[in-house]
């Protein structure tokens, strides 16, 4: 496999990107669309779940607008399946494309998954089988993305409950080389880890060891749910569900210090999209990454006798 | 669509898991063979997680669209209604935006089953919410436009309805009944009735206007390409004198409702 030109291009966006590092946003939710636009927060950034703007023509886009005015944003999305065997969807891309361009978005991302297959949409994010063949077939696609939307797309790792067998890679294997093969970036989603750390019985401190951090352009933190069940002999089978519901765990929190630690200078983002509080509720918790990445940077940073850390300030203008 | 071979491995296993994961049964089969074993849950509970996370999720997007229809059927009927509608409606669009689009005929063709012949039309003005919030109602038609118009050209002069108006003939009170669900009033099945209803969005929001049968067959024309002259003379033919009384306050809601988008004239 070779690289591509997209490699370059990542530096580029990302130097001219209006998100600085380490900035700490929030996922914009309709819920607080009145909050956010009455009061002006001061948010550093939002993160468009750009698939709640694609196929309307209407108020979603009329309220999108007005806060694109006045905050810098990202797009993340859910429906770009881009480990589905089927067609990519050039119409998807295009809207994709013309809701970046109206939108000003930083960049573009989605998850390693599939999210249908034989014109069907489950509208979830199903797991990859880390195979040689899998690789080479959502490499493709995903240049072929880049080449569309002529920058470069940014992928997340995503939760999952099942491991397909067969797979001759790990899962940060399969990232890595991913990433290396089509020059995208990472999207780290520390909850996923932690998540997938349980239900999959892996060590999570190693998993993020094993990624390229320098790949890193955005950090997602989340609350997730824990399902306490038996399993058919009676065993413990309590397993978690990346449920985006309730604040952030504390396990998630020291891996978001150790991800931070091991390189990943990132914008951060609070994903919260089940029994959704006010937004006060929901900016506050966001706002604790600071003192995680205070905590993350004063470790590593002081033993060298230098600070990166630009603590996030301003807000929305 | 961009067209690549098919990796045969990894299309089989999204074809097999797929169907596993949409199919109304608690089928498994194949998951000791295809899934790894181990950790803290056997094969068919991991599958379990996502089947009835596609349940849920499609449940969610009814429930979001059709919340009178939920209180109107009850939580369980609705329910059941719901999952029924799912498992013979599979998504076909990368968007739920539009998923629940047929649920009002759904409900028509089970109208007998549910008891409840009003629902059918409650899921109609529900979905009419739903399109209009969603439609292009950019091009807004201002009353100083009409205030241009030249008197000569009154006869031939007709209206463009946004895009984003529905206009619904109903055999049901169900304007009444949403606004009395709306207002938390926990309404009961209305009797029949024969009445109108109009929504339509301006900007970010959206309106609803019952609407009598004089005002509804004076919309139905205007929507219909009607030239406003004639629509007016039928309108007052039918008006009591109280609606011809009001007309050029109702128009001028109508208008600011953004129910018009531009006009034409012969």
């Amino acid at each position: 496999m070779t690289n591509s030109t997209t490699a370059s291009r990542i530096s580029s966006a990302s130097s001219a990107s209006a998100i600085p590092e380490l900035a700490i946003g929030v996922g914009l939710r309709s819920q607080h669309y009145d909050t956010i636009l009455g009061q002006r927060p001061a948010v550093d950034w939002f993160e468009v779940l750009s698939d709640n703007y694609m196929h309307t023509r209407g108020r979603p886009l009329a309220f999108l607008d007005r806060i694109t005015a006045r905050y810098p944003v990202a797009l993340h999305g859910v429906g770009l399946s881009i480990g589905s065997v089927d067609p990519l969807d050039t119409a998807y891309l295009e809207e994709l494309r013309a809701l970046r361009e109206r939108t000003g978005a930083a960049w573009v991302s989605d998850h390693i998954a599939w999210t249908g297959v034989n014109g069907k949409y489950g509208h979830d994010l199903y797991p990859v089988p880390f195979t040689e063949e899998c690789l080479r077939h959502i490499a493709r696609r995903v240049h072929q993305v880049q080449d569309f939307l002529e920058a470069p797309l940014v992928l997340e790792n995503p939760s999952t409950y099942l491991e397909f067998d067969g797979s001759t890679l790990s899962e940060p294997e399969f990232i890595r080389a991913l990433l290396e093969e089509t020059g995208a970036a990472l999207l780290l989603d520390v909850n996923n880890v932690y998540v997938n750390s349980v239900n999959h019985a892996f060590d999570a401190r190693a998993y993020l060891r094993s990624l390229p951090m320098d790949r890193v352009v955005q950090l997602h933190v989340a609350g997730h749910s824990v399902v306490s069940a038996r399993g058919p002999r009676g065993e413990d089978a309590t397993h978690l569900i990346d449920t985006h519901a309730g604040p952030v765990a504390s396990e998630v929190w020291a891996l978001f210090e150790q991800a931070v630690r091991l390189g990943a200078r990132a914008p951060v983002l609070l994903e919260w999209d089940a029994d959704i509080p006010p937004f006060e509720l929901v900016h506050r918790e966001a706002l604790r990454a600071r003192v995680h990445i205070e905590r993350a940077c004063g470790g590593s940073e002081r033993s060298r006798g230098a600070s990166r850390l630009q603590p996030s300030a301003g807000g929305a203008p | 669509m961009i067209q690549l071979a098919q990796p045969r491995g990894v299309g089989a296993l999204q074809r097999w898991f797929f169907e596993r994961v949409t199919s109304g049964e608690a089928a498994a089969d194949g998951a000791d063979e295809r899934l790894v074993l181990g950790g803290v849950l056997p094969p068919r509970a991991r599958v379990d997680i996502y089947r009835n996370a596609y349940v849920a999720r499609l449940l969610e997007c009814l429930a979001d669209d059709y919340p009178a229809v939920a209180h109107a059927l009850g939580a369980s009927v609705f329910e059941t209604t719901c999952r029924d509608f799912v498992a013979s409606h599979p998504p076909t669009s990368a968007s739920l935006n539009f998923y629940g689009a047929p649920f009002a005929e759904f409900c028509r063709t089970r109208a007998q089953r549910l008891d409840a012949g009003f629902v059918p039309e409650l899921a109609r003005l529900e979905w009419a919410l739903v399109e209009a919030i969603h439609a292009d109602a950019e091009t807004i038609l201002e009353s100083s436009a009409l205030a241009d118009v030249g008197e000569n050209e009154w006869p031939s002069l007709r209206l463009i309805v946004s895009p984003a108006l529905r206009v619904l003939r109903c055999d049901y009170p169900v304007h009444r009944y949403y606004q009395a669900f709306v207002e938390d009033e926990a309404p009961g099945a209305p009797e029949r009735e024969s009445s109108g209803v109009a929504v339509c969005r301006r900007g970010e929001d959206v309106w609803r206007f019952g609407l009598t049968p004089p005002w509804l067959g004076l919309l139905e024309s205007l929507r219909d390409g009607a030239p406003l002259a004639e629509a007016l003379a039928a309108f007052e033919a039918m008006a009591s004198e109280r609606d011809a009384s009001l007309l050029q306050q109702t128009f001028g809601e109508w208008v600011a409702a953004g129910f018009f988008a531009g006009i034409t004239l012969d």
